[in-house]
């Protein structure tokens, strides 16, 4: 039974509010960090979809160009979340609120 | 035909930008030097232009200089051009010739203060922004100067600003000032949405852009406007115009700066808040002329609102103390004679009585300067007296600035203002409406006051006997703010008080003898005779209302309005005449309102300034309440208490501003869902 | 549909990458830079800024002779734009790293930074990406483009490790720019879906050609994705209510990062905007306008009045980006040739008087990063009349006061969008301008009028170059001398603050570039004509 494309978009939707509302809810760094990864997967899930169904190869090269910018951003992320851990013992970025008003 | 004007505004740019740049390490000589020499230049070249203006007649005498192209680009095309005419040439003569005496007076008066350059800087750049604004051959360059001398005066006022009622008034002067820029600023917008070009040879004068193809042409300015943009469009134009000139003139309602504005040196009040600044809104209606009568409404309130402030500052001016107080209302009353006539159609007459008034009140302001000067910085009229003897050269100019001023034969002020009273009596019998009589009579109710509260000043300060504490001069006003440097009276020998007392040296009087001979002389180049300037400035202003010379209506005028002066001189005879006035509080009523102004001031504390205050203090509630910034209130409480409302919303935790986003999102989301 | 196979028969020729020379001169200055930090003795990293200067200008260089000479045409298939438009807009992004750069010799060191090898070829990548995103004309390149520059000042923002604000603006800006990079590629892909395509030019020929575009005959799926875009794009430029993170990451990165990016982030995204929105969308603009004309209000009312009450220099000028943001917005809203022309003028105004305020405020900031309130900018005309100078220049041009170039910037946009026929926006375009006014002229005011605060602010007394004059003391009335009567024993009872601040003495390229930014604050203000023609042949090539 073929899949319509309608069925992936849904998926990518929910996978997609998920990943938001993680990073509303979750108080760690390091999980609202996976929420927005889970964001972007969830646009890559909508991209190979209308890649296949639009027979474009466009949305495969977005993919590409999408999994790269993640994993440079966990080089980043990363290096940022540990440096406020080594000086405060703490991720909880409800702590950092010193710049405010 | 010559013409300077480019020079003219140049001048004083180099001299500001000297000044600005290394007056700190000049030596005061040279400081006055550069700071008077410079507009003395500047006048130089405005006689010679309007000289040579003199020579020849008609279309001859408006020529436009085009600097340099400015703008061209974008549907946009605007040069920074001067227009020479014989509108802008005499307002040059005004503001660089009274200027360049105020200069040369502000070298005597402001020879202790520390601040000498940086005083003169700013002078200059008004005056280059004042030449500017009246030099401009296009609405934006008018502008520009209209926000230029905003910005002088602002600083000017705020001159000492270790006084916190000198940062208070230069604060309200600007908020004022602000309101007007934007009613300018969105009259332009209109204008060039409405004709796609700015430039006063193509909007004010006659022009064959807007007559619309296949339609007679009417020869009118004004009644091609209106055709080619309709009335309605005219007069929100006109209005907006208006919103401006009545901030700038401090007309009712935007007046309540003026008399703060009292709190700069008084050199500035003589030049800015006297003879020059505060006519650029005259000027504005004078030279958009065409856009006025286009929107015959607009002159109806142009009117109301002359009529108005006349009387309402003369009220005020009568019961005032300071004397530098009773001369700004009594300024803010004059302003409301020029704003009366033009809006009978005297344009030419408004501007006539500009110049007189630029003579008389600079005069006037410099002799309360020499009193204020020889006082040691008294202002207070109750606490003077007897000065007559002390000061005789200040007491003379100031009684020939008072006779000018109550508009007494044949001081300039009479035919001026009888050109006006004239001209809207002249409206008033040829239309038959009543409202042209109500403001005939407000224009002599306000003749017999301005009598009165004039000598009621001369008297009190000149005449009787001295009131005050005895005198150790100490240069000027701004050396008064520290009480602690008064002699103790009881020490000091009582034998005469004002035995320290000196006149006025000569960099002060050279200038106030100067302004008082023009102040005798300086009406008769517009008679009923020969009204000569009236003339002289069709070209500019349009043909004005032909006034009824020589008939009875004329004499009936004339002798009504000199009575009324002389009336109001006699009351203030009667008054303070004597050898001790009485200042004690009054239990009149009608006095009482007049101390405090009609309650205006309160009126805008308590309907506007304190509602929105207690607003803001509503919306921050919930913050830690952080006193505004030296007490900026009004609106800008309203937007202070909003601010810190919204700032609360800013609350430094990541996961809210992810919240902000997202709601952002979903509300933008939701929009498409519900949209129809 | 196009289809798949048929798109790769493209071979990239030299042409192409002669397109795009400006990036790839600045690239390859970045990794000199990298490079010769290795072979830089610790004391001399000042040479860094110098080869990234260098890279800077023959970028400009590079772009002008394009601008000139070039033809205009995009590289590598529809992916990048080499127009007049992208040119001027790098011109821009050249000139806000230029004066970053000119301004960080000095500071950085001052405020701790070690790591300046990084932080100067980080300097340069970010200014790469932004030029990329500029430039693009495929959703892939604005994305690849807009991670580049964010991903550089994420690192920047962090960039002083030991200051606990720093970090806390790299982890908020890191954050909530991911988070928003989501829903811009979210749009992305839905605009992808909807249309079959990615490149701008192909999504534009798709709309015009759909039977469907009434406006609301398009499904969902691009709606969404145009909705979701907007999100993406007004947190870039800092619109309400995507413009939180603003304040917070301006003011705790350090002041050279924020002066930079303040403005390149700026440019770079709005370019993206208006190809994405004005072009390639323009067909339904009916659909998307109200939206951001929403945002527009939002954010010119927002920013203004948040910034009234700030007395933090630095915030104040993060809130005004804002606000200068919905100006910015009015053009993009309005969408004609004019607009974009407006929009080029302001993002140029705008980057010559924003920089130099922010390189004022950083002039002024001590060496822990606070220090930039408006108690300490009270009385700096004693001390600093040049720096003052230049301050009140760019402050009056950010408020919009003719002849300064900052007017030319509000009166194109308020004019484009009268003609264009949104007179509401300019009214209260104008309207909240004249609320800019107070804050502006506040901190005017502070400088030239207000006695420096004596007590508890060590730092305007420390700041002068010159020693304190003793003459200072009388010539001030009465309020002044009992500042001065008070500071003596606070002075005497707390002297470790002060020995520890070491005044700051403004490096020369820190003068250069204020005096660079002053001249073109006042130049481009009295003779605009140049500027502006170029703006609006720039503007011409976008639309086409």
């Amino acid at each position: 039974m073929p899949v319509p494309v309608s069925a992936y978009l849904t998926v990518s939707a929910i996978l997609f509010t998920i990943g938001t509302l993680g990073v509303i809810v979750r108080r760690n760094p390091l999980v609202m960090f996976m929420s927005i990864e889970l964001m972007l997967n969830a646009v890559n899930l909508s991209f190979m979809a209308f890649a296949h169904f639009l027979n474009s190869v466009d949305g495969w090269m977005f993919i590409f160009l999408v999994l790269t910018v993640a994993a440079a951003e966990v080089v980043v992320g990363l290096a940022i979340i540990v440096s406020i851990f080594r000086s405060r013992h703490s991720i909880n970025v409800d702590e950092l609120n010193t710049l405010k008003g | 035909m010559l013409n300077l004007t480019p020079l003219i505004l140049l001048f004083p740019l180099i001299g500001f930008v000297l000044l600005g740049l290394f007056g700190k390490r000049l030596p005061k000589a040279l400081i006055s030097l550069i700071g008077c020499g410079v507009v003395l230049l500047a006048f130089a070249c405005a006689v010679a232009d309007f000289v040579s203006m003199l020579g020849v007649s008609g279309a001859a005498q408006s020529s436009n200089i085009t600097i340099f192209n400015w703008v061209t680009s974008g549907g946009l095309t605007i040069d920074f051009t001067l227009l020479s005419d014989p509108l802008s040439a005499v307002m040059l003569l005004i503001v660089t010739g009274v200027g360049f005496l105020i200069h040369v007076y502000s070298i005597g008066y402001m020879a202790d203060d520390d601040g000498y350059w940086r005083f003169f800087s700013f002078l200059n750049l008004f005056i280059f922004a004042m030449t500017l604004l009246v030099a401009a051959g296009n609405f934006l360059f008018l502008l520009v100067g209209w926000a230029g001398v905003g910005l002088a005066s602002f600083l000017l006022i705020g001159y000492w600003y270790t006084r916190p009622s000198a940062v208070a008034a230069a604060r309200k002067a600007f908020v004022v000032n602000v309101i007007g820029d934007f009613g300018l600023m969105l009259a332009i917008f209109l204008l060039f949405k409405t004709f796609g070009t700015l430039n006063y040879s193509e909007l004010l004068y006659n022009s064959q852009r807007w007559c619309p193809r296949g339609l007679e042409c009417s020869f009118d300015q004004a009644a091609r406007l209106a055709g080619f943009a309709g009335q309605s469009t005219m007069l929100a134009i006109a209005l907006l115009l208006l919103v401006a000139a009545v901030a700038k003139s401090a007309q009712l309602p935007l007046h309540v700066w003026l008399p703060d504005a009292m709190e700069g040196p008084t050199p500035v009040s003589a030049l800015i808040h006297a003879a020059t600044m505060v006519t650029a809104g005259v000027y504005l209606v004078a030279r958009a002329h065409s856009i006025f009568q286009a929107a015959p409404a607009s002159l109806a309130v142009v009117a109301v609102i002359g009529g108005a402030s006349a009387l309402f500052a003369a009220t005020i001016a009568c019961v005032q103390t300071d004397i530098k107080r009773v001369l700004a209302y009594s300024t803010m009353s004059q302003l409301a004679y020029m704003f009366m006539g033009e809006a009978a159609g005297g344009f030419s007459g408004g501007i006539f009585h500009l110049t007189t008034h630029a003579y008389f009140k600079a005069l006037l302001f410099m002799a309360a300067g020499a009193v204020i000067h020889a006082l040691a910085g008294e202002q207070d009229m109750r606490k003077m007296g007897g000065l007559r003897h002390k000061l005789p050269l200040t007491f003379w100019c100031f009684v020939v600035g008072g006779l000018a001023l109550a508009a007494v034969f044949p001081f300039d002020g009479f035919w001026s203002k009888d050109t006006i009273l004239s001209s809207v009596l002249e409206r008033a019998t040829t239309s038959g409406d009543f409202g042209w009589y109500v403001l005939y009579a407000a224009g002599i109710l306000t003749a017999a006051l301005t009598g009165f509260y004039t000598f009621r000043l001369i008297f009190a300060v000149f005449l009787g006997e001295y009131r005050g504490p005895e005198i150790v001069p100490h240069g000027a006003e701004h050396a008064a703010s520290a009480p602690a440097s008064r002699p103790n009276g009881r020490n000091a020998a009582r034998r005469d008080p004002l035995a320290r007392v000196r006149e006025v040296g000569a960099a002060m009087a050279v200038p106030m003898l100067i302004l008082a001979a023009l102040s005798i002389i300086g009406g008769f180049y517009d008679t009923p005779i020969k009204p000569w300037l009236n003339e002289f400035l069709v070209p500019s202003t349009g043909p004005a209302v032909e006034l009824p010379n020589g008939s009875g209506l004329f004499w009936f005028s004339i002798v009504l309005s000199l009575a009324a002066a002389l009336l109001g001189i006699g009351i203030a005879w009667a008054r303070y005449g004597s050898r001790q006035p009485r200042f004690a509080p009054s239990r009149n009523p009608f006095v009482i309102l007049l101390e405090h102004r009609y309650y205006v001031d309160d009126l805008y504390d308590r309907a506007i300034v304190r509602p929105i205050v207690a607003l803001g203090r509503w919306l921050r509630r919930d913050v830690e309440g952080v006193a505004l910034d030296g007490g900026t209130r009004g609106v800008g409480g309203l937007i202070g208490g909003a601010s810190k409302g919204l700032r609360a919303l800013q609350t430094g935790y990541v996961r809210n501003y992810a919240l902000a986003i997202f709601t952002g999102a979903v509300l933008i989301v939701l929009y498409y869902v519900i949209r129809p | 549909m196009i289809v798949a196979d048929s798109a790769f028969t493209y071979t990239p020729g030299a042409a192409d990458w002669v397109r795009i020379l400006p990036e790839l001169i600045l690239l390859g200055a970045a990794l000199i830079v990298l490079l010769a930090d290795l072979a830089t003795p610790a004391g001399r990293k000042g040479w860094l800024a110098l080869i990234g200067l260098l890279g800077v200008a023959g970028s400009a260089i590079a772009a002008a002779l394009l601008f000139a000479n070039g033809d205009g045409q995009s590289a590598f298939f529809g992916m990048i734009a080499a127009d007049k438009a992208a040119l001027f807009a790098d011109f821009v992004i050249l000139l806000s790293v230029g004066l970053g750069l000119l301004f960080s010799p000095g500071y950085v060191e001052r405020q701790g930074i070690t790591q300046l090898g990084e932080y100067y070829a980080l300097m340069l990548l970010a200014a790469l990406g932004m030029m990329f995103m500029a430039s693009a004309t495929n959703l892939m390149i604005i994305f690849v483009g807009l991670e580049v520059l964010s991903l550089a000042l994420y690192i920047l923002s962090a960039y002083i490790m030991s200051r606990s604000r720093s970090r806390e603006a790299g982890m908020k800006y890191f954050i909530l720019s991911s988070f928003a990079s989501g829903f811009l590629l979210y749009g992305m892909a839905l605009t992808y879906g909807a249309t079959g395509q990615t490149n701008l030019q192909a999504v534009r020929v798709f709309m015009a050609g759909n039977a469907f575009h009434s406006g609301t005959g398009f499904g969902p799926l691009l709606i969404a994705g145009l909705a979701l875009m907007a999100v993406g794009f007004c947190f870039k430029v800092s619109a309400v209510p995507f413009q939180a993170w603003t304040p917070d990451v301006y003011v705790g990165a350090p002041t050279s990062v924020t002066a930079f990016m303040s403005v390149g982030t700026k440019v770079a995204a709005f370019l993206a905007l208006a190809r994405v929105f004005d072009v390639a969308l323009l067909s339904v603009h009916a659909t998307w306008m109200p939206v951001l004309w929403a945002v527009a209000v939002l954010t010119m009312i927002g920013g203004n009045i948040m910034a009234v009450t700030q007395r933090d220099v630095k915030r104040m000028l993060a809130y005004s980006s804002i606000a200068n943001a919905g100006y910015m917005l009015i053009a993009v809203v309005t969408g004609t040739q004019d607009a974009l022309a407006a929009l080029l003028i302001y993002l140029a105004a705008y980057a010559a008087m924003n920089l130099g305020a922010f390189g004022v405020a950083l002039a002024v900031e001590r060496s822990d990063g606070t220090g930039a309130t408006l108690d300490d900018f009270a009385g700096l005309a004693r001390h600093r009349p040049a720096l003052s100078a230049a301050m009140s220049i760019f402050l009056l041009s950010l408020a919009g006061v003719p002849p300064l170039v900052g007017f030319w910037g509000k009166f194109y946009v308020f004019q484009a969008a009268i003609i264009g026929g949104h007179l509401e926006l300019a009214i209260i375009g104008v309207l909240t301008s004249v609320i800019g006014m107070f804050y502006y002229l506040r901190v005017v005011w502070a400088m030239y009028f207000q006695e420096p605060r004596a007590v508890g602010i060590p730092a305007v007394s420390t700041l002068s170059v010159e020693p304190p004059a003793p003459a200072a003391a009388p010539a001030s009335a009465s309020g002044g001398g009992a500042a001065v009567l008070v500071a003596e024993p606070a002075v005497v009872a707390a002297p470790a603050p002060q020995e520890a601040y070491q005044p700051p003495v403004l490096a020369p390229g820190a003068w250069l570039g204020l005096a660079f930014a002053v001249a073109l604050t006042v130049v481009l203000g009295i003779l605009p004509s140049g500027f502006v023609d170029l703006a609006i042949q720039a503007a011409h090539t976008i639309l086409r």
